[in-house]
């Protein structure tokens, strides 16, 4: 089948290429002037025509067109034009280094694309963030937060603050594919939820694709989330640091030889349980709480043509209270990339990445008389070529494939019960899945329609090693499903394998020089899934990978949108409508067993789900007042076999409106006002409405079964925070200082993030009532002040 | 989720700086009264009760409405069919309903035995069959001196010496009793299932792990055992309980710890229950078990 796919490929290829052949090529890479970093989505273009294009993740652009004279000019907003007088007769590579706009007041992009590439490109249901705005936004606690960020963005949603993961367009955390630098990131946050695990002084911008999911990318149903690293300084020496209310940060970016290799080093640390030690009692001496993670980039640029990348990422979390119990987590990531030009307009990139998440919990102070101790761990290696042909400027096909080994390793683990110690270890987990992918863009009748459409085509085989479990019938629809046959499997043999094809499809119609009118469709499969039922996910929450009993999960989305500039692109507005349709989505039995359970598939229950909504924003990207405004009208249902009577409910995570207001006001030189405004209707819980009384226990009890069927109050707050640049006069110092105040929860509003009843305080005696109460837990309750200082220097 | 990883997660809760609770009032969304029964009865001769009473608001902070017009019988039975081995238990005021031995060492049955409950309350009948299970080999209660640690204080506490049966489907139920204090809150509900919190442990034959040893301790309001005193008396049993009453009891577990745990909250769950009417075939709250006892107590001397 594969061979197939690549015959194709290659016929395709090879046809396109004949026809364009007494055209030239330009080619080349465009770059920020100041410290040689790459820009992304930066436009090329002859000027005078409508020819053009932007440049890919590497910066890189190739253009064919006919010979003959040509003013070549490169843009990107927020940073001056460059034109370039060119006489194309041969190919020929043009760089360019674009300088920052020499702006008056230090005005904020909250783009970081071409100005109206929201209406001119085929891609929709994609929202771009650079750093430049994210740092910008209030904070929690002061601490910029890629992940935060995005949540203020129309269809990104969260069940709700401190929670990990975020929602897209209906689906649940585990469907967004998380990547750093090509590899993936398993659990993006640290505390829990409160910060993501990117350190902001190492990334260079971040995309979200919510729909219309180009065929290049797939392994989860519901958005992919790209976070790209700088690649560090390659003019000079720049030293970036800050110190803020959580973290403490220090970033050392350089040239390692001018132009051609540079690096970037960044790290940071809580330093929470440092401030606290002096106060901690006996029972809590020796108490380490700390999160940190570190950032490593390098590149070396061997030709023109040959340009290698290596980036790592090591971040942990870890809690251990006294010297009785431990708690730890974290990522890792290593991505090896090499860029080649096979010719001026095959661009390739070959990727080579390792990334794991792992867990280590332990408790007890005599390891040799009562202990546990308990370790886990997702490991995934991968191999990734992609190539681009630009055949014209109107013609561009990708094409490549993946392949990716997983190890699970659910629980290795043992318990010392009085000096007996017996293994509760899981049986580990092996999978391949693999995929090609060929990808086609083309501008059609002068630039009027353009298309994207392609084909992924994915296969996931779960391998053997391990005893195979067969369930049988749940006694009751909705209970877990008893084992009733066990098989020994060889260790690399195919327990069980999928294969799917993943069409994907943009169209983007221009009516006129301002409008646009898109629609995209996609199919998306999921292999690997995260199992948690808890409202927030938690760090202890394992991944598994589609089994004999677990299905991939599989959705369709169907989106159309308009986008329309208005006031010379000042303006961009957009309206996307989406509807989705969800299959084999994994829910739990009631009292689901999920860690450190050999059977866990047998608390797993299969269910659909269906989202649709309508997503409308307005960003004002230019002018001393700018910012945007998202509002979000959406419905996210489930339907599984056992669980609400057998029809439609809402998902935890589901919000009827969700509406943002985000705007930055340049006060003066030196001080730029941000705002932020959420308001989101309150997401659903499942409360009891009666009780019994059951050997001395007063139990809830649920009338009716329905699931989520209480919505707890709206949610909304308000976060300002002033940023001080340097005085203009200092600006060409090479200490470069910034202050930021911020306040979090301006109105110090108690948002609920759940509402729950429970039993009161006291112990209860047998014979007299046990009492109850409904609490709502608000996470943050009240107003957050935060200062932090950052600073730059070159 | 085990109940000690959730309490882990809950000792971190205090460096969520911003966290608070507040009250709020719920409208009621009480449907109506259903009919509850507790029949928790073990193997040792002495008399034996079953609670019949009513669900409530789950807000009510009421003793439960007891249900006094109904008979209750629990007899021995074959594949399903009554033996002439049958139990009466009669009304003794309050919705307790009450078996006691016609001779001392008559008990209801053995480990092995199945049983059925009959109930006939109006025109309503209802049934539900289960069988006695093993219990595990109960050893001693001891008193170790602990130094002070997270959450505990210096102190003399109490530990179940108690070993799982070799063979993994094990489940158990374990009561304390300190001071004629029975310890019924919440986290004191201590559920043992083949020596270790769960099946999925794959755990057998082994003594109970270290923290269901020590949940036979009374707790204070902040979850933290509370030191033994001279005089005090611990009683302990460990009553067998089927598979069917170890998952009710772990959903009970779950659900009445649950809200304490903030984001880490689990959905509510109904707890299956085994006795069902015999016309609608749906099950009616509460749970029957046939429990194989084994008790022990003891005294800190002076």
């Amino acid at each position: 089948m594969r061979k197939l796919y690549l015959l194709t490929l290659l016929l395709v290829t090879l046809m396109t290429s004949l026809s364009a052949q007494e055209r030239v090529t330009v080619k080349g890479y465009v770059k920020d002037a100041s410290n040689g970093e790459t820009l992304i989505g930066a436009t090329v273009y002859l000027n005078g025509t409508t020819k053009g294009t932007t440049t890919n993740e590497y910066g890189f652009y190739s253009l064919t067109v006919d010979p003959g004279n040509y003013t070549l000019v490169a843009s990107y907003l927020g940073y001056d034009d460059q034109r370039q007088e060119v006489e194309l007769l041969g190919s020929s590579t043009i760089d360019f280094e674009l300088g920052e706009a020499g702006t008056l007041l230090n005005e904020i992009v909250v783009t970081a694309e071409e100005e109206d590439q929201n209406v001119r490109e085929v891609q929709m249901s994609v929202e771009n963030l650079d750093m430049s705005t994210i740092e910008r936004l209030p904070a929690l606690l002061g601490e910029v937060d890629v992940l935060r960020s995005i949540q203020l963005l129309p269809g990104v949603s969260s069940v709700g603050e401190g929670a990990a993961g975020f929602n897209v367009r209906g689906g649940s955390i585990d469907q967004n594919l998380v990547i750093l630098d090509e590899a993936p990131v398993f659990n993006s946050s640290h505390l829990f939820g409160f910060f993501s695990v990117f350190n902001p002084d190492a990334v260079k911008g971040v995309k979200l694709y919510k729909g219309g999911i180009p065929a290049r990318y797939g392994g989860r149903l519901s958005s992919i989330l790209d976070v790209r690293m700088k690649e560090g300084n390659n003019k000079q020496l720049e030293v970036q640091g800050g110190i803020g209310t959580i973290f403490s940060r220090l970033s050392v970016e350089a040239p390692i030889v001018k132009d051609k290799s540079s690096f970037l080093l960044a790290g940071r640390r809580s330093y929470i349980d440092v401030l606290a030690a002096p106060f901690l009692g006996d029972d809590l001496a020796g108490t380490k709480l700390n999160f940190y993670d570190l950032t490593l980039k390098t590149n070396y640029k061997f030709s023109d043509k040959d340009q290698l990348f290596l980036s790592g990422y090591l971040g942990r979390d870890v809690f251990a209270p006294g010297d009785q119990a431990g708690f730890s987590w974290g990522n890792t990531t290593g991505t090896l990339r090499w860029n080649h030009l096979f010719n001026d307009r095959l661009f390739s990139n070959l990727t080579f990445y390792y990334s794991d998440y792992d867990y280590a919990i332990n408790f007890g102070d005599d390891p040799e008389q009562d202990a546990f101790d308990w370790d886990a761990s997702i490991v995934n290696l991968s191999a990734k070529p992609e190539f681009s042909y630009f055949i014209t400027p109107d013609n561009i096909i990708r094409f490549g494939g993946q392949g990716i080994y997983y190890r699970f390793e659910p629980a290795n683990a043992i318990a010392v019960s009085d000096g007996e110690e017996v293994d509760i270890s899981i049986n580990n987990q092996w999978a391949i899945e693999s995929s090609v992918f060929l990808e086609n863009e083309r501008s059609l009748f002068d630039g009027k329609v353009k298309l994207n459409y392609g084909l992924r085509a994915s296969y996931f085989a779960y391998l053997g090693g391990r005893p195979v479990y067969e369930f049988g019938e749940a006694p009751v629809e909705g209970l877990g499903r008893p084992v009733i046959g066990v098989t020994q499997t060889e260790k690399g043999e195919t327990i069980k394998s999928w294969f799917n094809l993943e069409p994907r499809a943009s169209v983007q119609y221009q009516l006129n020089q301002t409008s646009s009118l898109k629609a995209s469709y996609q199919r998306t499969a999921q292999y690997i899934h995260l199992l948690s039922n808890t409202t927030a996910s938690i760090p202890l929450d394992i991944w598994t990978p589609s089994t004999n009993n677990i299905e991939p999960q599989l959705a369709d989305q169907f989106a159309i949108g308009y986008f329309r500039n208005f006031k010379n692109n000042t303006y961009e507005a957009s309206v996307e409508l989406y509807y989705k349709d969800f299959r084999q989505l994994i829910d739990y039995v009631d009292g689901a067993d999920l860690v450190l359970n050999e059977l866990v598939e047998g608390q797993v229950l299969e269910g659909d789900g269906r989202a649709y909504g309508a997503e409308f924003q307005v960003k004002k990207v230019k002018g001393r007042f700018n910012g945007w405004v998202s509002y979000t009208l959406a419905k996210t249902e489930r339907l599984t076999p056992g669980v609400n009577n057998n029809e439609y409910y809402p998902s935890r995570f589901d919000q009827l409106h969700n509406f943002n207001v985000t705007g930055f006001y340049d006060l003066s030189e030196r001080a730029t006002l941000s705002a932020t405004f959420v308001y989101n209707t309150g997401t659903p819980v499942t409360l009891a409405s009666s009780g019994y009384y059951q050997l001395g226990f007063f139990v809830p009890h649920n009338e009716g079964g329905g699931r989520n069927n209480f919505r707890i109050p709206d949610y909304h707050r308000l976060d300002v925070s002033i940023t001080l640049d340097p005085k203009k006069e200092n600006a060409n110092k090479r200490w470069k200082g910034q202050w930021i105040f911020g306040v979090y929860n301006l109105y110090g509003r108690r948002n609920a993030f759940t509402i729950s009843g429970t039993q009161s305080e006291g112990r209860p005696i047998i014979g007299q009532p046990i009492m109850t109460e409904s609490n709502q837990l608000s996470v943050v309750g009240s107003i957050i002040p935060s200062i932090s200082y950052n600073f730059k220097f070159k | 989720m085990k109940p000690s990883f959730r309490l882990l997660l809950f000792a971190l809760t205090p460096f969520f700086l911003f966290t608070c609770e507040d009250p709020v009032t719920l409208d009621s969304r009480f449907e109506g009264p259903e009919l509850v029964v507790e029949a928790w009865v073990n193997n040792i001769s002495e008399p034996q009760t079953i609670t019949l009473s009513e669900t409530q608001d789950y807000y009510d902070n009421r003793l439960p409405t007891p249900v006094t017009d109904a008979q209750i019988i629990i007899c021995q039975t074959e594949n399903q069919v009554p033996t002439a081995n049958c139990f009466i238990f009669d009304h003794a005021g309050s919705g307790r309903y009450v078996w006691t031995p016609a001779v001392a060492g008559q008990v209801l049955g053995e480990v092995g035995t199945e049983f059925g409950l009959g109930i006939q309350r109006g025109d309503q009948q209802y049934a539900s069959i289960t069988t006695m299970k093993r219990t595990a080999l109960l050893d001693s209660i001891s008193f170790q001196f602990e130094e002070e640690s997270l959450g505990q204080d210096e102190g003399l506490y109490a530990q179940l010496y108690a070993r799982d049966q070799v063979g993994q489907g094990d489940a158990y139920l374990i009561r304390s009793t300190i001071n004629d204090t029975l310890l019924v809150r919440p986290l004191e509900l201590n559920l043992a299932y083949d020596a270790t919190f769960s099946p999925g442990t794959n755990a057998d034959g082994i003594t109970f792990i270290a923290p269901i040893r020590f949940f036979i301790n009374k707790q204070d309001d902040n979850g933290s055992p509370i030191p033994l005193v001279a005089g005090d008396k611990v009683a302990v049993e460990v009553l067998s309980i089927s598979q069917e009453a170890y998952l009710f009891l772990r959903i009970v577990q779950e659900q009445v710890n649950n809200g304490q745990s903030g984001l880490f909250d689990l959905p509510v769950a109904n707890s299956p229950g085994n006795v069902f009417n015999v016309d609608s075939e749906e099950s009616i709250r509460g749970f029957f078990n046939v429990a194989a006892a084994v008790r022990a107590e003891r005294v800190v001397e002076e």
